[in-house]
């Protein structure tokens, strides 16, 4: 399959993030204007308040209330980043973006209504130094918090909508603050040559679309109705799918991890090298029958053949319910002789004793783990707190010290391979 | 300098072979036999302070005053570390050695390794007990033994974690735990994928289960219209204010409440505390989740002969399959003694 | 666990694939996995007749004598 787009990508290499009054890089160091970034925040009157503090790597800082995670990122030229929620609709992936490396805009919120029932937004915590920092890969980045308080008058589904914009906004306008600076280095990604002698490998990627809170937005609409279709890298590098997966925190795929997806790096890294990277296809998972389920793996294996794929690793996002749709796709898969590698975590209880994955097929024999997410973690008392003061449904004081799920903490078994985790057998 | 005790069998003690091996339970100052090597591996880092002997006939004629005789000795001198053995592919040695260390660990909460062959007996028996290294099958393996019993047993009494089986050197305890890799995901993923293209070796990070236990269907209901039959779900449907307090994921309890209370549904109405779906359906309508109106219809049409009186809930999610296990045997021990006859069980 | 106690169980779920690795012998489609006993879709008094449908449909389960786990067919 001809892959015709090639994005050019310059990195702006960000060492460090000051509060203050002039926008912009001097010295790898990012001025964030507060006062300009509180008014477009307050912008959109769903919004009440926002407090803007930065949360940098090797601080006794804890952020709580962790809702989504941007990189500042700004087209040079013609379009916008994220079309769909902002500027107007097209398509990604083509042109000159700026990106600014090391940090990420997260957003941290309660919502102004109690939830019940399963989709709701829950606590997701990101601890800055110690040893605790290993369980959120957003402890390795400079962190833009824009803590918000919602207009207690608005529902929880406008507010969600109003969360997302202000973030996907400042990371834009903190991105445009740059737009002048010498980039530190400039890629271009492009892989319509595909070497002959080179496998062809295809990333499956399927995405949470389960319902509100538990969202994946591309280009600004919502997945339910998706079948498996493709996309090119570059589109998904350069922001067609943003996150509203605000449920458990350690299986959230958010935004800042879709544009900068340790797996779609790795593979263009290694294009025309060992491999040829031949497409990523994407799906929805969490499809409520198994009728769909089987309809929408199904799909999935038959695009892998049609671009003539020889193998395909498979990620998704969320619990047992979307790893039944992975693992189908990873046995359609192999049954029509493509290999297949699985990222998986596991589940084998407080203790280990249990059996770590929730559904298998018998040909998943390759798969990569991300760790325990069932594990209980010990979390120490912090100097600062960003985002709140007591976590949710507990309202356990956040400077702690108290003990927290591995479900609570933000990214901790990312399933696109961003964590450090694995599990292993003691 | 770590002070530690030692457990041997009448063998390696110098008393006798099998001919000996009634030789009672005694406690010797010092090391004796294996223990000089141990000594000599510690170097100035540590010294045995006592080495308890039995006979591997009279250990297990009465373990358990034996295990009491161990308790009692080493309360008293309280080391920092019991190393047992190593009893190579011993079966009768290894067990007492596994023995003595799962209780000397659990319950004077001193750190115990021992050494085994991995297919010893006691292996599988004792791994989750005591930490195990794994040695040859025969005292010919005696020197590398004791270097990897006092490496890993230094460790463990200075108190130091467990870090993964294979890189500790030891026999795996059958659980799982994260651990930190500088190894990205990404690159462990298309690694494993181009071996397998090649057609290479490949090690998977987790392996597939063994096939799960096939289940005997249950002999059919004979007359319907004479049964009774019973409703449960792992849906999570309780009364409002979940006086059991059923969690709601990874769920260790469930309970029984009356079909006539769910029936009236309110004070207290019903709700799904369930963490793993969208309830807002069935809290809506809890017949969505337990049949009730319509297992009733057919009940009061003579299809079936009645509907037990109690329905059974727990919660579906992150339960481990040991506590699934555990429930569902205790549900249908329940139903049984109540005289049901056949179940519908509603699943998320 | 029910059926390993002698006691027949039909199982109502919208995920058959996971109930049969679960180990459960008498698997009936049904509904979807939030409401496997419920069609929000339908007006209050058809999605009554159509459980009461599923509902049979499992008590047939259970009066079916089986040799190994089966899925019943959707019909």
């Amino acid at each position: 399959m001809r892959q015709p787009h090639s994005l050019t990508m310059h990195t702006i290499e960000i060492d460090g993030v000051v509060l203050g009054g002039d926008a912009g890089v001097s010295n790898g160091t990012l001025t964030v204007d507060v006062i300009a970034v509180t008014a477009l925040v307050l912008e959109d009157p769903r919004i009440a308040g926002v407090e803007i503090e930065i949360a940098r790597p090797g601080e006794s800082t804890r952020i709580v209330h962790c809702l989504d995670a941007v990189e500042p990122r700004t087209k040079i030229g013609e379009g916008s980043v994220f079309p769909g929620f902002l500027g107007g609709m097209e398509t990604v992936g083509q042109g000159e973006t700026l990106r600014l490396a090391g940090v990420s805009v997260l957003v941290a919120s309660r919502y102004p209504q109690p939830f019940s029932g399963l989709l709701q937004a829950r606590e997701a915590v990101v601890d800055m130094s110690g040893d605790t920092a290993v369980y959120s890969p957003f402890s390795r980045v400079a962190n833009v918090v824009l803590a918000l308080t919602p207009n207690p008058d608005i529902e929880n589904d406008d507010y969600d909508d109003a969360v997302r914009r202000a973030s996907l906004r400042t990371a834009e306008y903190l991105a445009g603050t740059a737009a002048d600076h010498e980039p530190d280095d400039t890629t271009v990604w492009d892989f319509s040559d595909q070497d002959p002698d080179l496998p062809k490998v295809v990333y499956f990627y399927q995405l949470q679309g389960q319902g509100r809170m538990a969202d994946t937005f591309l280009y600004g609409h919502d997945i339910h109705n998706l079948v498996p279709t493709l996309i090119h890298p570059n589109e998904v590098l350069d922001g067609a799918i943003v996150s509203g997966v605000y449920v458990y925190a350690c299986y959230k795929n958010p935004t800042y991890l879709h544009q900068n997806n340790p797996i779609i790096w790795e593979l263009q890294a290694r294009h025309g090298k060992d491999m040829n990277f031949a497409g990523v296809i994407i799906n929805r998972g969490h499809n409520y029958t198994q009728a769909d389920k089987e309809r929408s793996s199904h799909w999935a294996a038959k695009l892998a053949e049609f671009i003539g794929a020889d193998g395909a690793i498979l990620t998704a996002e969320g619990g047992g319910n979307s790893a039944i749709d992975m693992m189908l796709a990873c046995q359609y898969m192999e049954q029509a002789g493509i290999k297949t590698t699985v990222v998986s975590s596991e589940a084998a209880g407080a203790d280990g004793y249990d059996f770590p994955l929730f559904y298998t097929v018998p040909e998943a024999d390759a798969i990569v783990s991300i760790g325990s997410e069932d594990e209980v973690i010990a979390m120490p008392k912090v100097e600062r707190v960003i985002g709140g003061d007591t976590l949710l449904d507990t309202e356990t004081p956040a400077i702690g010290p108290f003990d927290l799920k591995m479900y609570f903490h933000y990214c901790g078994t990312n399933q696109l391979g961003a964590n450090v985790l694995v599990g292993r057998e003691f | 300098m770590v002070r530690i005790a030692h457990y041997i069998n009448q063998f390696f003690a110098g008393i006798g072979g099998e001919e000996k091996a009634d030789a009672p339970f005694e406690v010797r100052d010092g090391a004796v036999g294996p223990g000089r090597a141990i000594e000599m591996a510690l170097g100035a880092e540590g010294e045995i302070i006592q080495t308890l002997v039995c006979g591997d006939n009279s250990f297990h004629a009465d373990a358990e005053a034996n295990i009491e005789a161990v308790i009692a000795s080493l309360g008293r001198s309280k080391p920092d570390l019991l190393i047992a053995g190593p009893a190579f592919n011993a079966g009768r040695y290894g067990l007492a050695c596994g023995a003595v260390c799962a209780a000397v660990s659990e319950r004077l909460g001193i750190p115990t390794i021992t050494g085994l062959f991995p297919e010893a007996p006691a292996v599988d028996v004792y791994r989750s007990r005591t930490v195990m290294v794994p040695t040859g099958d025969s005292a010919a393996g005696m020197k590398g033994a004791v270097e990897v019993l006092v490496r890993t047993g230094m460790r463990l009494a200075q108190g130091e974690q467990l870090r993964p089986a294979d890189v500790d050197g030891r026999i795996p305890m059958g659980f799982r735990r994260s651990w930190v890799t500088d190894i990205p995901v990404a690159h462990r993923a298309t690694e494993m994928l181009l071996a397998k293209l090649r057609g290479d070796a490949f090690a998977s990070e987790v392996a597939l289960p063994e096939g799960a236990e096939a289940i005997p269907p249950a002999a059919a209901v004979a007359e319907l219209s004479s049964a009774t039959i019973a409703l449960v779900t792992e849906g999570g449907l309780v009364p409002e204010d979940n006086p059991d307090r059923i969690e709601s994921s990874s769920a260790t309890k469930w309970a029984r409440y009356p079909i006539s209370m769910l029936e009236r549904n309110e004070n207290p109405s019903f709700k799904s505390i369930h963490a793993g779906y969208d309830s807002q359906w069935v809290d809506a309508d809890p017949d969505r989740m337990v049949p009730l109106d319509a297992l009733k219809a057919l009940a009061a049409e003579g299809v079936i002969g009645g509907v037990h009186d109690y329905f059974y809930a727990t919660t579906g999610t992150g339960t481990t399959v040991t506590h699934g296990e555990r429930m569902g045997d205790e549900i249908a021990k329940q139903l049984i003694s109540d005289g049901v006859h056949a179940v519908i069980v509603t699943s998320t | 666990m029910i059926e390993k106690n002698g006691v027949p169980a039909a199982l109502l779920t919208a995920m058959t694939s996971m109930a049969m690795v679960a180990g459960a012998n008498r698997i009936l489609s049904s509904g979807l996995i939030p409401h496997p006993a419920g069609d929000p879709t339908r007006s209050p008094d058809e999605e009554f007749v159509w459980r009461k449908g599923q509902v049979l449909k499992a008590l047939n389960a259970v009066a079916t004598p089986l040799e190994e786990a089966q899925i019943f067919a959707d019909w």
